[in-house]
């Protein structure tokens, strides 16, 4: 495999392994308008109201 | 008696080389209410009968078995009802011509714009029957109705259907429902599973100025969702959440984020399940769930829980379509520019954390648009620039 | 139908993470292609799992083991079960129900829809020596 396709697939494979994660919705009193965050953090009094499915097995 | 006539209709006949033209008379019998039109309606209502329009008196004595007539001579018009061989004439009101249809909107709408609008309504249940009707009562003037679907029993609480249209594909009961708002809109119908039919799809969709998606599933969302993109087309998309119990909205603008980007970001939501065989149709019930626990799975929201998502859905697509035209509407380009508007209908299950209404101040709460941002996925499978970038789902190995 | 970047995407992830002849993609420019994977579990079985791809990526990808698999009693693995995670066999192969619709998204990549069925598979060995059903190791998806 050829150097330019080892960095492509390393590039999915990262995307994957940190990218794979699916953003919350945050509420932000002060603009009134929900925001996206990465998932997990919680940004002051925000309030997340999104789940994320979790990867189980149909 | 009131006697309704159509300014179009007769404007026609008065330019026509014919003399005379056996029409139809649509007429509520024992309710003193008919409508006299030279051609057949596919939005037929009443009881039908035959009416004589005529240039000259002459013509009237030869049809005597017809009860209503019309004669038109240098623009004097009267109306005829036929009692015991005689004629007794009677006031009328006439249906304004195209133009004028909608007159009562300008000011707030640029009617003159929405005229030439093309709509394309993908999928005609409890959302996409709801959002036709009340564009065409805004004046859009060509919709394509797309869906395979039948009107039947379960539809009935919450479509714009009625118990006398049990049967028939929804895309011809809604031609009726549209025709009947404006006659003058034009209608294309598509009784076909898009998920099925791409080429199709992509055919409807190239042609339209906007698509209202109104599917009750993510596949066939992600083939429209790559249909807008492939053609830089506009699209709304609606959904409810199980029960109604909330909903939102998205919208796709060429050039930002698509539905699969919303998807990918904010991940799939547990949506409101309102028929058991579509449903497993699409996979939402497993084939393994017993009907039983099926039917405990279907749990319908209200009509009324539904009308603000379809609300908001038909006031994104009028900005959308006028934008650019000075009309009553054009400030609301400045407040509906978010791509995403959340909705919640009662404080439950994933709004079960929002305040309540009375002193919610600045919180979420119920029945009120919230709007976001939704910003574009790198490497989406739909409208990446760049390569996709997949789950390979390295969380499993 | 797949488009083609897609098509390509996918033939990268599968080219860096299997070796190219235990896969191959076949009737790709008709309106039923389908893929053809090779399986060895653990044990050393080897079966061959069909993925159809008709209506890839916007709908989950049936996938049949190429033959009709028995369960611990003997019986055939045809219908849909819940606690086997199969669906309605076709053409006497068995269906694997690898996917929900609820965490279905378009972004889900054929290498992962294989290595889930590839875990069925271990599951399914597992099950023939314990008598425990496939859900006793494999949770259901939300």
């Amino acid at each position: 495999m050829n150097e330019e396709k080892t960095n492509k697939i390393a590039k999915v494979v990262k995307d994957t392994q940190s990218g794979n994660t699916i953003t919350d919705l945050v509420f932000n009193p002060e603009t009134g308008e929900f925001e996206e965050a990465p998932m997990g953090i919680t940004h002051g009094a925000g309030e997340v109201v999104t789940d994320m499915t979790k990867d189980g097995f149909a | 008696m009131i006697v309704y006539l159509s300014q179009e209709e007769l404007d026609a006949f008065a330019i026509d080389r014919a003399e005379s033209l056996l029409g139809y008379a649509y007429e509520w019998e024992g309710e003193g209410v008919v409508h006299l039109h030279t051609r057949s309606l596919t939005h037929a209502f009443g009881e039908i009968s035959g009416c004589m329009f005529s240039k000259s008196a002459f013509c009237t004595d030869v049809v005597e078995d017809v009860r209503w007539l019309v004669f038109i001579d240098e623009g004097c018009i009267k109306v005829g009802l036929r009692v015991d061989g005689g004629i007794q004439y009677v006031g009328f009101q006439m249906i304004p011509s195209k133009e004028n249809l909608y007159s009562r909107s300008k000011g707030i709408l640029e009617i003159r714009v929405l005229q030439n609008k093309h709509v394309a309504i993908i999928g005609l249940g409890s959302f996409g029957s709801q959002i036709a009707i009340e564009l065409s009562k805004s004046g859009v003037g060509e919709f394509s109705l797309v869906d395979f679907d039948r009107v039947e029993l379960h539809n009935l609480a919450r479509h714009t259907c009625f118990i006398k249209d049990l049967g028939r594909l929804k895309t011809d009961a809604i031609e009726e429902a549209v025709l009947g708002k404006n006659p003058y809109a034009k209608i294309h119908k598509y009784p076909l599973d898009i998920s099925k039919n791409r080429m199709e799809l992509e055919t409807i969709v190239s042609h339209v100025d906007l698509v209202i998606c109104a599917t009750d599933n993510n596949p066939s969302r992600f083939v429209l969702s790559q249909a807008l993109f492939d053609f830089q087309k506009i699209g709304i998309f609606g959904r409810a959440f199980t029960r109604a119990e909330g909903g939102d909205v998205f919208v796709y603008r060429p050039g930002q984020a698509c539905y699969s980007c919303m998807v990918g970001n904010i991940g799939v939501a547990q949506e409101e399940i309102t028929n058991e065989a579509s449903a497993r149709q699409n996979g939402v019930i497993p084939a393994y769930v017993s009907a039983q626990d099926a039917d405990a799975m279907v749990q319908v929201g209200l009509s009324a829980d539904i009308e603000p998502i379809c609300n908001m859905m038909v006031k994104l697509a009028l900005v959308e379509l006028s934008k650019g035209e000075a009309s009553g509407i054009s400030c609301l380009e400045d407040e509906l520019v978010y791509n995403y508007y959340l909705w919640a209908n009662r404080r439950e299950r994933k709004f079960t954390n929002w305040h309540v209404l009375p002193g919610a101040g600045p919180m979420p709460t119920i029945m009120r648009w919230y709007g976001a941002h939704i910003s574009r996925r790198e490497g989406c499978a739909i409208c990446s620039d760049d390569e996709i970038l997949l789950d390979i789902g390295d969380n499993l190995e | 139908m797949m488009k083609y970047n897609r098509f390509k995407a996918e033939q990268e992830v599968l080219e860096a993470k299997l070796p190219s002849n235990i896969y191959r993609f076949m009737d790709m420019n008709t309106s039923r292609p389908y893929l053809v994977m090779a399986a060895r579990t653990n044990r050393g079985n080897v079966y061959t799992l069909r993925i159809e791809l008709d209506m890839f990526p916007d709908s989950i990808p049936q996938v049949f083991v190429n033959k009709m698999l028995y369960d611990c009693n003997n019986n055939p693995l045809d219908t849909p079960s819940s606690t086997m995670h199969t669906l309605n066999s076709k053409n006497g192969c068995t269906q694997i129900c690898h996917y929900g619709s609820s965490s279905w998204t378009n972004r889900v990549s054929l290498y992962k829809v294989y290595i889930k069925c590839r875990l069925w598979l271990e599951m399914y060995e597992a099950h023939l020596s314990s008598g425990k059903p496939i859900d006793y190791y494999l949770k259901h998806q939300n």
